[in-house]
């Protein structure tokens, strides 16, 4: 990287740091630590909210999926407007009126202690393990692409997170959010400005656009009723609605971010705007994506995007088949360039594009086989091997053809990334091990100032612990995807406890507890015996949940308590 | 235990919101805002075929 890009990247991270410790200068008690208060505006909610569900690696992954798979990715947000709607007239409300300081603290206050500690046990196991891959995934793909020692990177990420939410709690994160947002947005649309301006002279946006469409990447809308199908607009629609309603009315990383707002109303406008601007701004960046697959119609992309990947097999038996794939590879890209440029040209003229756009997708499809072809010899070589680029891609492109000092802006744009969804994280897990466990089990009746200094040593813990997980993420491998899997398996129960504490004045604590258990075992059977798509588990598991605390509520004795 | 979940809306709540008459504005709003996104996006999949 060049010195430029150093300066703007260690300028941006410095300058968030230090606008995180100024911001959060003055934390006296539990709600100015954990709540900032509760006295911030709707915008500032809603870049919080976004920042915290936005990862680095959904600024790395969504444009990398764009270039292999199309836009159907922003159908899995479609759920999200109508979640912010059900949110803003259920649980906003309610938890502003009851004045928590965590989700689960309602589930005490509408069932009973138990069933509190275990939504909060399951969130800090998931979340904390969440928090340690929100650093090791851009920090993986960042020393590879970069050549940075991924221990260092992993070290400074965490490192720079906990110095300012630890001090500065709430305030700090959510204020920092809104200049992390500003810096991503931002190196997101000097990048796309970029791409366009690299295309090849009477290539615009419009040329581009129908490249891109020819090529079948702009299929933002797949209108068919497949369950195994992960991303269609009904699965998109009502699979993600209840993810997103679990997500953002029950997992304390997001719950927390708007219970900052200093009213019911400031709180709704956050997530309701939430729900307006999400979608566009996935589109913009799934956009970008197929934008730098039709820059890459124009210039020779490598067969494979994950450097260090290639050169293992380079460097093994396979190296002479692999050299010979890569050797044919540039040749069909040279003339599947010369195709999409009489494309571009047809269509500039006015023509239809119908025959040159034929050759077109004749000349990709050749391209994309020896892709595939080399993908198999990979595996062939290494069974271990991460089949998937997808992660790589957008940032191949960013250092490889962006100028400098825009290329500094960009990774700095990944990182703030990073630090953002890690900040809300750690925040939240400090809250909920000190409010719902430390405070409510533990250690009651504690001076303010106790719990303030308990809760900052909370979240230096779990951002070690984080850092330390991102250190052997790589060796942890199978047990790190089952715990996530398990993560996402529960995401429907949880929401399904909190929608009956909503809607039902009648079912009691035991009824809702057992439900929970026997809806998770129809999950867990949904994922072992069907070939349901994941974004599924969560409506079946939400009405699991109030079905079976429904009939178990009319059983008499225990179950009405 | 009917405090603790009664969606019904206090005073603070009732505060008119920004731009529109009451949140059922609002409501309309963000969810033609979706149907808005879903008619564009089809029409932009079918246009660049």
């Amino acid at each position: 990287m060049h010195a430029i890009d150093w300066l703007v990247l260690s300028a941006s991270l410095i300058f968030i740091v230090l606008y995180g410790l100024w911001k959060g200068r003055q934390s006296k008690d539990l709600d100015e630590y954990f709540l900032a208060n509760r006295s911030l505006r709707w915008y500032t909610v809603l870049l919080s909210i976004m920042a915290t569900q936005a990862s680095a690696i959904t600024f790395l992954s969504a444009p990398g999926l764009a270039y292999t798979d199309g836009m159907r990715f922003v159908q899995f947000y479609f759920g999200l407007p109508i979640g912010m709607v059900i949110l803003s007239v259920t649980a906003i409300p309610v938890y502003h009126r009851l004045k928590v300081r965590t989700a689960y603290e309602y589930l005490e206050d509408r069932f009973n202690l138990k069933t509190r500690t275990l939504a909060s046990i399951l969130f800090l196991a998931g979340r904390g393990l969440a928090a340690g891959l929100t650093i090791y995934a851009p920090a993986l793909i960042l020393s590879v692409i970069l050549d940075w020692n991924i221990t260092y990177t992993n070290i400074i990420i965490g490192a720079l997170v906990i110095i300012y939410t630890a001090w500065g709690g709430a305030s700090a994160v959510n204020w920092t959010h809104t200049w992390q947002m500003v810096i991503i947005m931002f190196g997101m649309f000097a990048a796309f400005v970029m791409i366009l301006a690299k295309l090849p002279e009477g290539v615009g946006l419009v040329e581009a656009t129908h490249i891109a469409g020819k090529l079948g990447r702009l299929n933002a809308i797949d209108w068919s009723l497949d369950f195994s199908t992960r991303y269609n607009v009904w699965s998109g629609i009502l699979g993600g609605m209840f993810l997103q309603l679990s997500y953002f009315g029950t997992d304390q990383s997001q719950v927390q971010r708007y219970l900052t707002a200093r009213s019911v109303s400031e709180s709704r406008l956050g997530l309701l705007m939430n729900g307006v601007v999400k979608i566009p701004m996935q589109f913009f960046i799934l956009f970008i994506g197929t934008m730098v697959f039709v820059f890459y119609q124009f210039e020779a992309p490598p067969v494979f995007f994950n450097e260090a990947e290639t050169r293992k097999i380079s460097e093994s038996s396979y190296g002479p088949e692999f050299a010979e794939l890569q050797h044919a590879y540039k040749e069909v890209v040279q003339e599947r360039r010369q195709e999409a440029e009489a494309f571009a040209a047809e269509i500039r003229t006015g023509g239809d594009g119908i025959a040159s756009g034929e050759r077109l997708l004749a000349a990709q499809e050749r391209s994309q086989e020896l892709r595939n072809n080399a993908i198999n010899l990979m595996k062939a070589n290494d069974d271990s091997v991460d089949p998937k680029d997808v992660n790589y891609i957008f940032l191949v492109f960013v250092t490889g053809f962006l100028p400098v000092g825009l290329v500094g802006l960009v990774i700095a744009a990944i990182i703030a990334a990073s630090m953002s969804s890690t900040a809300g994280e750690l925040n939240a897990l400090a809250s909920s091990s000190i409010v719902d466990i430390y405070q409510r089990i533990f250690r009651s009746g504690e001076s303010e100032a106790h719990y303030v200094l308990v809760s900052k040593l909370a979240t230096v813990l779990w951002g070690a612990y984080a850092i330390f997980l991102a250190e052997f993420a790589s060796r942890l491998g199978a047990l790190i995807e089952a715990v996530n899997l398990l993560g996402s398996l529960t995401y429907g129960p949880i929401l399904g406890i909190f929608m009956v504490g909503f809607f039902s004045k009648r079912i009691g604590g035991n009824a809702t507890f057992v439900a929970a258990f026997l809806a998770e075992i129809i999950v867990l059977a949904c994922w072992q015996f069907t070939e349901l798509a994941f974004l599924w588990f969560n409506p079946i598991g939400c009405l699991a949940v109030v079905g079976f605390a429904w009939l178990l509520s009319l059983i008499p004795g225990y179950f009405r308590e | 235990m009917s405090e603790k979940n009664d969606l019904s809306h206090s005073a603070e709540e009732e505060t008119k919101p920004p731009l529109f008459g009451s949140w059922n504005g609002w409501y309309i709003f963000v969810l033609g805002s979706l149907v808005l996104y879903i008619i564009l996006f089809d029409w932009f999949t079918r246009s660049f075929q």
